[in-house]
Formats: structure tokens, sequence, C-alpha cells
């Protein structure tokens, strides 16, 4: 258990310093556009635009670290908040393979499956995109044909149907309550479907407290 | 001016992540690991309990689109294709043995319903 502690602390470490060189290489990108081109923008224009995306935006990436850092581990964390994407593709990426593997979250073993998934899938995903932007004058007809448009705009219900499938039907008396209740919510009040990031730790209190009554009963 | 505004906008909106799991990801960890070691199953349950509440949200934005009427239900009947290709998944693993399918199981059918997501569409569309 010590070993695992300091195993811990060090990815943590080094976590840090990567993010911090991370965070540091990303501001560079708008700092050398503005070099390149000399073009500064005053800081009242960064900060009318921020005014309108940073409420959600960040509300969202706080919801995110909140509720995904005990899904994907330390390694899988600090990966995957860096290179972004986790709802489409890290945490689904990172849970299957726990699953195919037969560990769970929070767990030692599932700290290495997650990390191993969602390094790979980051590399994948950047070897996708450098062929994509490579490629993108020859795919780009094929891509934004009007035939593909329904497979584009339904990638969300594709991926978590079958997710469903495989974790409702296992743990049905936890995520009746919480399913429910956002059907539910959706049905009635569809403008919220833009702002669902916010609704993830709503569902996930609903799920947690289901969960303890019935734990508690001795029903799961 | 414009476009370098756009770039800082864009870079700083996506902050938060990297800020917020170096600075308070090992305080919540530790939160979690403290769950598990005062009782296993309960901390086995909280993380199923985490992963269905997220699971719940994203499932019930699918019907968001059911006032709209019948076009509104594609996206719930392109997640119903999907999962309804797990189960076929799900049963060739089972009867046949087919062990390799369980690794390709959730692709397959992520894939398979982007697809028929295709002719979905054109049939509700003709319908409607």
């Amino acid at each position: 258990m010590r070993k695992y502690g300091d195993f811990r602390d060090y990815e943590h470490f080094v976590g840090r310093w990567w993010m911090l060189t991370g965070f540091a290489l990303l501001l560079a990108v708008p700092a050398a556009i503005c070099v390149v081109y000399d073009a500064w923008p005053p800081v009242t224009w960064v900060l009318e635009g921020l005014l309108g995306v940073a409420p959600i935006y960040w509300t969202v990436g706080t919801i995110e670290v909140l509720t995904y850092v005990p899904m994907l581990g330390t390694g899988g964390s600090y990966l995957g908040f860096f290179t972004g994407n986790l709802t489409s593709l890290k945490v689904p990426c990172a849970l299957n393979a726990m699953q195919s593997a037969k560990v769970e979250p929070g767990t030692e073993e599932g700290e290495v499956i997650s990390t191993i998934a969602i390094a790979v899938s980051s590399l994948v995903t950047t070897a996708i995109i450098a062929l994509g932007v490579l490629m993108l004058s020859q795919i780009r007809g094929f891509i934004e044909s009007p035939e593909l448009q329904p497979a584009f705009d339904n990638i969300l219900p594709a991926l978590f149907g079958p997710l469903a499938v495989v974790y409702v039907s296992k743990n049905w008396k936890i995520a009746a309550a919480p399913l429910v209740f956002m059907v539910v919510l959706f049905v009635c009040v569809p403008s919220l479907a833009g702002s669902v990031g916010i609704l993830v730790p709503v569902g996930a209190a609903i799920a947690i407290g289901a969960a303890r009554l019935l734990y508690k009963k001795g029903w799961v | 001016m414009v476009f370098a505004t756009i770039a800082w906008v864009m870079t700083l909106g996506i902050i938060p992540g990297t800020v917020l799991v170096p600075t308070i990801g090992k305080k919540i960890e530790n939160g979690v690991m403290r769950i598990r070691s005062r009782d296993e199953k309960w901390g086995s349950l909280f993380m199923t309990a985490l992963f269905l509440g997220m699971i719940s949200a994203f499932l019930g934005m699918v019907f968001a689109t059911v006032s709209e009427g019948l076009r509104g239900w594609i996206p719930c009947f392109v997640m119903l294709a999907s999962a309804l290709i797990m189960c076929v998944c799900a049963v060739f693993v089972r009867l046949l043995k087919w062990k390799w399918m369980e690794d390709y199981a959730l692709p397959i059918s992520m894939l398979g319903g982007m697809a028929l997501s295709i002719p979905i569409t054109d049939i509700v569309n003709a319908i409607a």
C-alpha cells in the first residue's frame, strides 16, 4: 500500500510539471499568433469574449474534474485533462478498458489500465488528427457530404447506447433513479441539452443517494 | 486582431482542467481512497454510482428533442440501434464463444449505430 502511495505521489509530481509545461505551451499558441501577425488584441476584447464562454466552460471544466478524476485515476487524469475530449473519448475508453480487464476504477489495477488506455487513446487521436489535417483537402468533401451528416449528428447517442447496455443492465437498481430523472427533465426542459455538463453532478448525486439507500437496505 | 482574440478566448476557456487537476486532483483522490478504505463495498458502489450518474445525464439528453415530433426521436432510434448491436455482440460472445469480440463490441456498436443513423434519418424523413 505504501508503495502505491509513493507511486501516486510520484505521478502527481511528474504530472504537475508536465501540466505546467503543457499550460505554458497552450498559452504560447495565441501568444505566437499575436507575435507573428503583430496583432495584440486589447484586454477588454478578450475579457468580453471570455464573458460569453467562461461561465459555461469553466463551470463544466470544474465539474468534469470533480466527476472524472476519481474514475480515471492519477495518471489518467493528468493525461486526459490535458489532451481533452473526455466525455466522448477518454472516459468511455478508460472505462471500456477497465471493463475488459475486469478491474475497477479507483483501484491500483484500475489506475494502471486507465492510464494505458488514455495514453493509447491520446496517441491514436493525435495520429488521426495529424492524418486528417494532412489529408484535409482530399477528405473534406467526404466528411462534409450531407449524406454523412446524420452519422456525425448522432455520435453521442451511438456511444451512450452500448455503454448503457453494459453498465445500466449490470446496475439497473442504482441507474433507475438518475435515468428516470434525467429523461423526464430533458423531455420537460429541452433547452438544458446545451448545458448537459452541468447536470452530470446532479445525476451523480442522485445515483450516489440511490446507491446509499439501496446499500443501507441491503438491496445491492 | 479578431483572430488573435478568438485564439486567446479559446485558450483561456479551456484552462480549468489544466489548473484544477494539479491543484485539487490529489485531494479528490484521497477522498475516494478514504471512502474505499472505510468500506470496500460502498467504495465500489460509490464509483459505479458516479459513472451511472454521468451516463444518465447523457442518456437523458438523447430525449431532449422528442417534443419536436418524429424527427426529434432520431437520436433515440440511433441509441436503440447501437444498443441492439451491443446486445447482438454479447450474444455472439456467449453463444459462439467469440472472446475477441468483447474488446471490439463498443467500437462495432458505436460505428454501427452511426452508420444506421443514415437510413434511420432517411426513413423518418420519408414518414414525417
